[in-house]
């Protein structure tokens, strides 16, 4: 797929061209483009290692680039990094976290990083996941439903203008996910923007606005549910997926071959 | 089906060898992020065994050398530096091998789910460790017997029995801190404490060495014979009977190494469990970035059993110093020429063991990386509040040691330390730069806790060159003061340089 060119606008949040990510010869993500506006949910699908995580890696700086321009809010990365990291919350795809901290330091210590002159987020958010009674607890001692959630209130404290989520649900118990989905949700609708990875279709169905799905860190679909189901002829986002990634036919071959 | 048994078991030992070092040199699980090129790294790590065996084989070597010249006056101090400086790079790579299979629970909980009991866990917990320090047990052996023509052969025998003690307790220790953290957890205030009383074995040891090297001990021939680790000196003349006694003694002790090792190698393959579930509020309010990442720097210092231990290094590497100065003036010999010496093998340690504290502060953010990375700081303010803690632990052991070089009247030593902060300041950037780049290009075994050697030697070039420029021009001026301003050049074209690199690398690492 030839990458698109895409035109700066005041609606852009997030802006990739030409992406590509590389790890030794291996090539990771190659030349992807997209944008994702202000006041939208975009997901980014893919089948395991088709590179949706060196994706957003590279978004925010925890991979070189290759190739590629990244803009956040108008501002190249490379040429306004602060202004950017000002701007986004990250839930990586781990949770790994200062293991020796308790959540209330490391809070406390991307609240006075972040300049924070009032917590009362920060504190809300605690409240809404239900997580006050861990603030004192080494995050190592935490379980990874509760280190998620630690992450999950880290990147949202800010309230960031652009959230950038990898894998965000992993962990979470029910309760928290319905949380976390209408807090996205609402971010969407005041004018935030979303990118998030995830493997879970219908999660993406029901909250994403547009989809873009890769395999083999190419671009294979990208568009609204709606413009997807009618060019694909899907009726659900999973079998979309099945099909632009060439898995149907395999899918039929295992099962006759298990049958 | 025994047979079967036995290639299972050598099987699992393999793959767990193979996950050891594999996680000891990316480091992954600690990390979160894994190497761009893996089978790369897998080749490497299966490498990281040898050089693992590296530092043992050159301790060893200089032990052999320093036999042959200086310690046949004394038969003790073979064996005894033998014990000395085997027993530490066996303790800390035991250590660090553990940490790197410590930060995920896939070893132990893989091993549960085996149908074998627990006794045959055990024992592969213990063999997977001990057989991924083979080379580093077989090169020690190897060259004390090679070194048999140049030394001796009872001296070598002394050698090779004191190698197995210091192995045996080097195992022991090991055992008995992971009994520790089991009992008391590993995040209250009194497990902090045990990880800097760990490093007190290792400076006894030193200590003794140091007692044994300068004072003038002689012993009777029932201590050379029959008194633990002191008839390793009538070994090393060639007494029969001290011979029998220490092989006695040496048996003992790698049974109870042993029993002790297997019982607690489970543990060491495992997370450190935390086992205290609360920490007691410290309320600091800082709205300022660095202060609040000096803070954080600080309270992992306090908690991370890697900081908490090699913050104690340069201290005592301080109380080595104080305590050789007592020996050398008792002797009563000051000249300048045992000044300088004594500045080249006292001082400059500190300094180089300062320089590396940055990289295990490095180290120990890895954890947090993805959220460090992507908070709003300028390129500069990580590294300077790394920069200020390692100075601060630089000048604090600095401190000690120059009060104590005054009251030996040698305080014009303090100078060229204190001239010294600008280079362990240089280190420091070097130290950022290597981490910032090695990890956004994920470079292969770039965190991994075996693999420092590429770090290591660049940044022994980065205090060494300044040093080596003061160090020269102090044997050719014969003055502390003369070279100085050489030495502050130096320190400060690296500084210039560091920094004008890191204001030039990007976000993305390009």
């Amino acid at each position: 797929m030839q990458p698109e060119i895409l035109m700066l606008s005041d609606e852009e949040a997030i802006g990739i061209e030409g992406l590509v990510v590389k790890y030794a010869d291996k090539v990771a993500v190659d030349g992807l483009t997209f944008s994702v506006p202000r006041g939208s949910i975009y997901g980014l699908l893919g089948p395991n290692g088709a590179g949706k995580s060196s994706t957003i890696k590279a978004i925010v700086g925890l991979v070189q680039r290759a190739a590629g321009i990244v803009r956040i809010l108008g501002k190249d990365v490379d040429v306004d990094p602060v202004f950017v990291k000002s701007n986004i919350g990250l839930v990586p795809e781990n949770p790994v976290l200062l293991d020796s901290l308790t959540p209330n330091e490391f809070f406390e210590l991307i609240a006075s990083v972040r300049r924070l002159g009032d917590t009362k987020r920060m504190k809300s958010l605690v409240n809404a996941f239900e997580f006050e009674e861990f603030m004192d607890t080494p995050i190592a001692s935490l379980s990874l439903g509760n280190k998620q959630k630690c992450a999950v209130i880290a990147a949202l404290a800010h309230e960031p203008k652009v959230l950038i989520l990898d894998e965000p649900f992993n962990g979470l118990d029910v309760r928290s996910v319905r949380i976390f989905k209408d807090i996205i949700s609402k971010h969407a609708a005041n004018g935030g923007a979303v990118l998030f990875s995830t493997h879970i279709m219908e999660v993406a169905e029901k909250i994403c606005d547009r989809v873009g799905i890769i395999d083999h860190g190419i671009k294979v679909a990208e568009g609204t549910m709606q413009s997807l189901k009618e060019s694909m002829h899907g009726s659900s986002l999973e079998d979309i997926f099945l099909k632009v990634t060439n898995m149907e036919k395999e899918i039929e071959d295992v099962l006759k071959a298990l049958e | 089906m025994q047979g079967k048994k036995a290639s299972a078991s050598s099987l699992l030992i393999k793959s767990i060898v193979k996950e050891l070092l594999y996680q000891g040199y990316v480091a992954s699980r600690l990390t979160g992020m894994t190497p761009g090129d893996t089978k790369k790294a897998i080749r490497a790590s299966n490498r990281s065994r040898v050089l693992i065996a590296i530092p043992f084989a050159i301790v060893l070597l200089i032990i052999v050398f320093e036999g042959y010249f200086f310690f046949r006056r004394s038969p003790l101090l073979f064996p005894l530096a033998v014990l000395t400086w085997t027993f530490m790079p066996t303790f800390v790579t035991v250590v660090q091998l553990s940490y790197g299979a410590s930060a995920g629970p896939q070893i132990r909980e893989f091993l549960s789910t085996l149908p074998i009991d627990k006794e045959k866990v055990d024992s592969i917990a213990s063999g997977a460790i001990i057989n991924s320090l083979s080379y580093s047990i077989i090169a020690p052996v190897a060259i004390l017997l090679v070194s048999i023509p140049l030394v001796g052969g009872w001296l070598a025998i002394s050698g090779l029995i004191a190698d197995a003690i210091s192995i045996s307790l080097a195992l022991i220790l090991v055992s008995m801190i992971m009994n520790l953290y089991r009992k008391l957890g590993a995040t209250n205030r009194l497990s902090a404490i045990i990880r800097i009383g760990i490093t007190i074995p290792i400076l006894l040891l030193s200590l003794s060495f140091g007692y044994f090297q300068t004072a003038d001990i002689r012993l009777n021939r029932v201590e050379e014979t029959f008194i633990p680790f002191l008839n390793l000196a009538g070994v090393a003349m060639g007494n029969f009977e001290a011979l029998a006694m220490s092989l006695l003694y040496a048996a003992a002790i790698c049974l109870a190494g042993y029993i002790a090792f297997k019982r607690t190698s489970v543990s060491l393959l495992s997370p450190i469990e935390f086992f205290s579930s609360k920490i007691g509020r410290f309320k600091v309010k800082v709205r300022s970035a660095s202060m609040a990442l000096i803070l954080a720097d600080f309270r992992q210092i306090t908690r991370s059993p890697r900081l908490a231990g090699f913050i104690a290094v340069p201290f005592i590497y301080v109380l080595i110093t104080i305590f050789q100065s007592f020996s050398f003036h008792s002797n009563g010999f000051v000249d300048i020429l045992q000044r300088q010496i004594q500045f080249v093998t006292n001082a400059l340690p500190v300094v180089a063991i300062s320089s590396f504290l940055a990289y295990v502060l490095y180290l120990t953010e890895m954890r947090g990386f993805a959220y460090i990375e992507t908070l709003p700081l300028g390129k500069f303010t990580n590294v300077k509040s790394k920069m200020i803690v390692v100075l601060t632990f630089y000048l604090a052991s600095v401190l000690i040691m120059g009060l104590s070089y005054l009251y030996f009247g040698f305080g014009i030593v303090i100078l060229p330390m204190l001239a010294m902060a600008l280079t362990v300041a240089a280190s420091v950037i070097y130290t950022g730069l290597y981490f910032r780049y090695s990890v956004k290009s994920m470079m292969v075994g770039v965190v991994g806790i075996l693999n420092q050697a590429v770090y290591t030697v660049v940044n022994m070039l980065v205090f060494g060159i300044p040093a080596a420029i003061y160090t020269v021009g102090l044997f050719l001026t014969n003055s502390f003061i003369t070279p100085l301003p050489y030495l502050i050049i130096a320190s400060l074209v690296e500084l210039l340089l560091l920094s004008r690199l890191l204001g030039k690398s990007s976000w993305s690492g390009k």
